[in-house]
């Protein structure tokens, strides 16, 4: 039976009936939630009732008693009662017995109201860059101006009153690619199925269509989800935009990437619709290639956003980033700012080449997977001696260690000849789909002499006959600096997994040896709910594209050379940043929002 | 070095190693893999080279054949990635490719920053 136009249905019926339909409402429910606001739409367990005039005498309290509910007060003198559901009832019986209660006028559930701007994910109070409350960001890694000062933030809240949805504009992620299965961004990817990339984007480094990082590293997911993290769907955070349509197109390992990795992504993004690129990424070098592949993007219409780079130097001064340093209208280089919007201590910085600022301390977004850091002191096991477990004082407190020789924390030397191997396993957790180890080694051997590194999907020394595989062999010197080091996992990904480093010198041969520090094992879970802080203009590059996607969804007319005026100019001046970028201005949704220009490229004609 | 100026320099590295916290991240680290500060910003053995139109990339995998050419891919428009077993230097690259290569160029490295 259908209710014809104008006939009154009582509300409680229609509660009734979606309740009975849909008993998850307000479960965390990722996928095709993103249209409406989510989260609770009412208080479980409560509900507001009016009592017929006749039955006042009865009072609420005798009425509610008689199912064992209870009134938390009387809203108002006409009787209405809010009630408090007993336990074991359900909410839709409550409604149901009350309906059919002659007594009572009409039964409702107690909806939840919010502010409009302010999403309902968890961790939105991490999100500083979003809206500086002058919160502490937990986990800090920047220890300057944490807490900062609250209004120094990219005014979401009052972009987000305008729009919050960016699903209009492609925005690809060139990175170190994307795990799409994180529950925060696994409705907020690009469907590329049409065009045969049914996995959101394309491996430019294992060169096939899956874009998932299965090396461990979490910088593209960061970022992703820094960008597009879906908003408002109760779950971790938001990104900068509350839907989005995201394209991974992995260009960078563990080691980096190449002109032939970058600029073949980029074509990707360009050809596959993408208006706006991130590129958290940089070279030292002018590169012909990379400027030619971005003059298509801009005679494309695509904008790219970049960073300026986190060597705290003036990129004007004789120590180029590229992308940042090309003169191309296209290119918006962003440097990073603290919590108090002075820049931060890393950050590049060009009164020609960058553009703008924007927060990129203490950033809180979506991780592909878990981190394990390691003590270094328990569970290794060693073979032929050399290798030790340590506590090496470099003057600022004791550090744990993995050494050879024992002596290297007093300047001692390994003696050939020597086969020494340290070894542990490792479970890397349930549902993993690729992982890496992450270390930094100071690591000196002679020429002839081998430090390897071996991993075994087998409990026992990787490095005995046919157990394993040797994943790295160096020979050399990193002197006096420990060198981050990253090696892929990805042959142990069930079960045990063994990790193991061998020294192996030739007789008479001396050097001062390896030491290992701060050893952790990252992985990349199906479905991850994980989520890390990181600093970087490489997170300072996102919120601009993720405003930039903002800005172009809401004007859908506008041309790339409006977005970009819309971020220039809409930007809010900051004192730190005068005469260290082109603008003295850092990114401001709302600004940009509102920012009006004449439109480009119309004509008019005089009849 | 004394003892006391390695002592001195291994502090300030272990301080570049995020021991103390700074500008270190997640996935920002500068330097991946196995390789010594300052080393080639220009993956070595490998070259970018752009082709006239129409060219057949076949005639650039028969100039190198005796180099050793482990892969020769398209990246872009004209452009394709030269890889070579071992690294005989731009110049080479330059001389001993046929006059359909138009412009070669290092295939540089990139770093998430």
């Amino acid at each position: 039976m259908g209710a014809r136009k104008g006939t009154r249905v009582p509300v409680w019926a229609l509660t009734v009936l979606l309740l009975s339909l849909s008993p998850s409402v307000g479960a965390a429910d990722v996928a095709g939630r993103a249209l409406a606001p989510a989260g609770p739409a009412y208080r479980e367990g409560e509900v507001l009732l009016k009592l017929r005039t006749g039955a006042r005498a009865l009072g609420a309290e005798r009425l509610a008693g008689r199912s064992g509910d209870r009134v938390l007060r009387m809203l108002s003198e006409r009787g209405v009662a809010h009630v408090r559901v007993a336990a074991g009832r359900t909410l839709a019986q409550a409604l149901a017995d009350y309906a059919a209660n002659p007594d009572v006028e009409w039964a409702q559930p107690n909806y939840v109201y919010r502010p409009l701007g302010v999403p309902n994910d968890p961790h939105y109070a991490q999100l500083w860059a979003l809206s500086n409350t002058g919160q502490r960001v937990a986990g800090a890694s920047y220890l300057t101006n944490n807490p900062g000062t609250a209004g120094r933030d990219m005014r979401l809240e009052q972009a987000w009153d305008l729009a919050t949805d960016c699903r209009s504009i492609v925005v690809a992620v060139v990175d170190t690619g994307v795990n799409y299965t994180h529950r925060d961004l696994a409705g907020a990817m690009w469907d590329g199925t049409a065009a045969g990339y049914p996995r959101h984007g394309y491996d430019f480094i294992d060169h096939d269509d899956d874009p998932l990082p299965r090396d461990g590293n979490g910088h593209g997911t960061h970022v992703a989800a820094t960008i597009g993290a879906l908003g408002n769907n109760g779950v971790g955070t938001t990104g900068v935009c509350w839907q989005s349509r995201l394209m991974a197109v992995r260009s960078l390992s563990n080691a980096g990437g190449t002109t032939a990795s970058v600029v073949a992504g980029i074509d990707f993004a360009v050809r596959h619709g993408a208006k706006v690129v991130n590129l958290s990424l940089g070279g030292a070098t002018f590169d012909p290639l990379l400027n030619a592949v971005m003059e298509h993007a801009r005679d494309a219409g695509v904008l790219v956003v970049t960073a300026a780079g986190n060597a705290g130097l003036d990129n004007d001064g004789g120590v180029p980033t590229y992308p940042c340093n090309l003169p191309l209208e296209n290119v918006v280089c962003v440097t990073a700012l603290d919590q108090a919007y002075q820049l931060a201590s890393f950050s590049n910085h060009g009164a020609v080449s960058v553009d703008v600022g924007a927060p990129g301390t203490n950033t809180y977004s979506a991780w592909p997977g878990t981190r394990m850091a390691d003590d270094l002191a328990t569970g290794w096991t060693t073979v032929n001696g050399g290798w030790s477990a340590v506590q090496c004082d470099f003057g600022i407190g004791p550090v744990a260690m993995l050494v050879n020789p024992s002596s290297w924390c007093t300047f001692g030397a390994y003696f050939g000849p020597i086969d020494q191997v340290v070894y542990k396993s490792f479970h890397l957790g349930t549902d993993v789909l690729g992982a890496s180890v992450n270390y930094y080694g100071f690591l000196n051997v002679n020429q002839g002499d081998r430090f390897e590194v071996g991993t075994s999907a087998a409990a026992g020394n990787p490095f005995a006959d046919g157990a394993g595989r040797v994943v790295s062999t160096f020979s050399g010197t990193t002197g006096n600096f420990a060198v981050p080091v990253a090696h892929d996992l990805a042959d142990c990904l069930s079960g045990p997994c063994t990790l193991g480093f061998r020294l192996a010198a030739a007789s008479g041969s001396s050097h001062s040896g390896i030491g290992i520090l701060r050893l952790s094992i990252e992985t990349v879970q199906a479905g991850s709910d994980r989520y890390a802080v990181a600093n970087g203009t490489s997170m300072a590059a996102p919120h601009v594209a993720g405003v930039a996607a903002l800005v172009w969804s809401y004007n859908p007319g506008y041309r790339l050379e409006d977005v970009v005026r819309a971020l220039e100019h809409g930007g809010e001046p900051v004192p730190a940043l005068a005469g260290k970028t082109v603008t003295g201005r850092a990114a401001n949704a709302w600004g940009s929002l509102r920012y009006i220009d004449a439109p480009t490229g119309l004509a008019a004609s005089a009849r | 070095m004394t003892r006391c100026a390695m002592r001195w320099a291994r502090m300030l590295c272990a301080v570049c190693a995020g021991l103390v916290s700074g500008g270190c991240a997640p996935g920002a680290s500068a330097e991946r893999g196995i390789a010594p500060p300052g080393s080639s910003a220009q993956a070595p053995g490998e070259y970018i080279l752009t082709l006239s139109a129409g060219a057949d990339p076949g005639r650039v995998r028969e100039a190198f054949r005796d180099v050793g050419v482990i892969e020769l891919r398209h990246v872009f428009a004209r452009h394709y990635l030269l890889r070579l077993k071992r690294d005989p230097g731009i110049e080479f690259v330059r001389a001993r490719a046929p006059g359909t290569v138009e412009t070669v160029q290092p295939n540089y490295e990139y770093r998430t920053r």
